[in-house]
């Protein structure tokens, strides 16, 4: 019997979505919008997310010491660097690497090679490499370098120019991940309340039947659930809506947003990875707005 | 020894402003009776209904319907009672978009009728109202007193223990109107308790059955085989 009423009921809900058609149509549209937002938005975040990673997997402090400083005189500063909890890692280049790492770099010009073995002695300065955790580590960091006792065998050391970047990335970032949240919330808000307004229609064009189902004793969760379940219908067409939208888009944007992020990122497989969580998360979220827009109409208009 | 299906102990139901609808009443009506309560527009008989189909609760007294403590029936155990009993009302209540066996049928299906026993079931109370080949037709296509049989057959179409109704000949002629009884005698004799809320003179007097007569809220008469007397 239960499984009989819950047959019905499904059926009402579908008959509650397809009556009012257009209505329906506009419902979800807003609904898919609301969604389309949120899912912008998360995509957005990976990809400043990712962006602002490379970057910062990319930048690093160079410390250059002073030619004749020898690798003992080093020790003690990577040391000490080590112990401090901001520092992820330290990398010891010493004049000889440098070196050899410069020749490999310019293997394919032969002019600086030659120019290189012009010179007598090797003009590359011992250098430490460090990677920080964050980028707000480095002003820790650059304390410690700035320390008395080392004045003398660092000649310089330079990380600021990074520093503005990362900067204004994370500005941006929060900048487009606040604009984001204020734009989904609003569209939240106005599809609940025009979800709650069609809902409100569809309990009002069926009074009387209401009224019937309580006059021979339909339980309030049979007249209730037709409702619930056409809200969330509006989340689950208002989910294929939006996927299959940003499908298209990510399809044919893709490429260009790649290009200008210098393929640090791939949005396009990024979406295709996450698409079953995509959609997962949508359905939930665009059921969970419909109910909750059917719960009010209901509380108000049912008075179950 | 039939049992006493309704129960009331010093019913009184007061609306805002200090307006006393049912004033102490106290009434007993035992299993297989036939009631009818009587008395002038105002005189407290659809407050009554009202109390007895648990849409309003009495401000004092004591309500037990069928074994249902209706003063202290949580509201979302209301429909789990209306399943027990058939409520019929001048206005008949019928849904203009579907037709009269759909109509009967909408009863059974919110309560989770299978399929099979609606079509046996519908046929069956349609042929008891005297409405047989008349299913596929749609309210607004039948008399004043055929919707009201429609109206029956959908309140008995359950079996219920306890049928009621409110007013339900107030808009028809006399024949019609006594043609309705003679349905409402019939579920009667089959076992089904009725009480009726009326003030149709002629139809009382005609079913020599037992009458509650309501005056002002309370209960000035009750006579086993009563007359209307006002």
């Amino acid at each position: 019997m239960l499984w009989l009423s819950a047959i019905r009921v499904l059926k009402m809900g579908l008959k509650n979505f397809w009556r009012n058609f257009w209505i329906s149509f506009a419902t979800t549209g807003i609904m898919a919008l609301t969604i389309f937002s949120v899912v912008v938005l998360i995509i957005l975040n990976f990809i400043g997310d990712s962006a602002l990673r490379s970057l910062e997997q990319k930048i690093d402090v160079s410390v250059y010491f002073k030619s004749d400083v020898s690798n003992e005189q080093v020790q003690p500063i990577r040391e000490h660097l080590d112990t401090i909890p901001e520092v992820k890692e330290t990398r010891y280049v010493t004049k000889k690497e440098a070196l050899e790492e410069f020749q490999r770099k310019h293997s394919d010009n032969p002019l600086i090679i030659a120019s290189l073995s012009e010179l007598e002695e090797n003009p590359l300065q011992p250098t430490l490499v460090i990677k920080a955790r964050s980028p707000e580590d480095f002003s820790a960091i650059s304390s410690v370098l700035k320390d008395d006792q080392y004045e003398g065998i660092i000649e310089k050391f330079n990380y600021e120019d990074n520093q503005i970047i990362i900067e204004k990335l994370n500005q941006t970032i929060a900048l487009i991940e606040k604009i984001g949240i204020g734009v989904s919330i609003t569209f939240a808000i106005i599809s609940v309340l025009v979800m709650f307004n069609t809902i409100r229609l569809t309990i009002y064009t069926q009074k009387d039947e209401i009224g019937v189902m309580r006059l021979v004793g339909a339980s309030n969760t049979f007249i209730t659930a037709p409702y619930i379940i056409e809200g969330v219908l509006y989340g689950f067409f208002a989910t294929i809506f939006s996927t299959v939208t940003l499908y298209i888009l990510v399809k044919y944007l893709a490429p260009a947003i790649n290009t200008f992020l210098e393929h640090q990122v791939d949005v396009y497989a990024f979406f295709m990875d996450h698409l079953f969580l995509i959609v997962i998360g949508e359905l939930v979220f665009g059921a969970a707005l419909g109910i909750a827009s059917s719960m009010i109409a209901i509380r108000k208009y049912l008075k179950i | 020894m039939p049992e006493s299906i309704i129960r009331l102990r010093d019913i009184s139901k007061v609306y805002e402003e200090d307006i006393a609808a049912l004033c102490d009443v106290s009434l007993d009506v035992m299993e297989k009776d036939f009631v009818s309560i009587v008395g002038r527009s105002g005189s407290g008989k659809t407050t009554l209904i009202k109390l007895l189909i648990g849409e309003e609760k009495p401000t004092a007294g004591e309500i037990v319907i069928n074994g249902w403590d209706l003063c202290n029936i949580k509201s979302r155990k209301i429909p789990y009672f209306r399943r027990e009993i058939g409520v019929v009302f001048q206005d008949f209540k019928l849904l203009q978009q579907k037709t009269v066996a759909e109509n009967i049928a909408f009863a059974l299906i919110v309560l989770g009728t299978p399929r099979q026993e609606i079509h046996k079931r519908v046929p069956g109370v349609l042929s008891l109202v005297g409405l047989s080949g008349k299913g596929t037709r749609f309210p607004n296509e039948l008399s004043g007193g055929e919707q009201q049989r429609v109206a029956i057959a959908r309140a008995f179409v359950h079996e219920p223990k306890l049928l009621l109704a409110d007013e339900l000949t107030g808009d028809l002629d006399a024949i019609y109107a006594w043609e309705i009884m003679e349905i409402l005698l019939k579920i009667n004799k089959m076992g089904t308790t009725v009480l009726i809320a009326t003030h149709d003179k002629s139809i009382v007097n005609r079913l020599q059955k037992r009458v509650v007569t309501l005056e002002d809220g309370t209960i000035i008469r009750d006579h086993k085989k009563g007359r209307y007397v006002i």
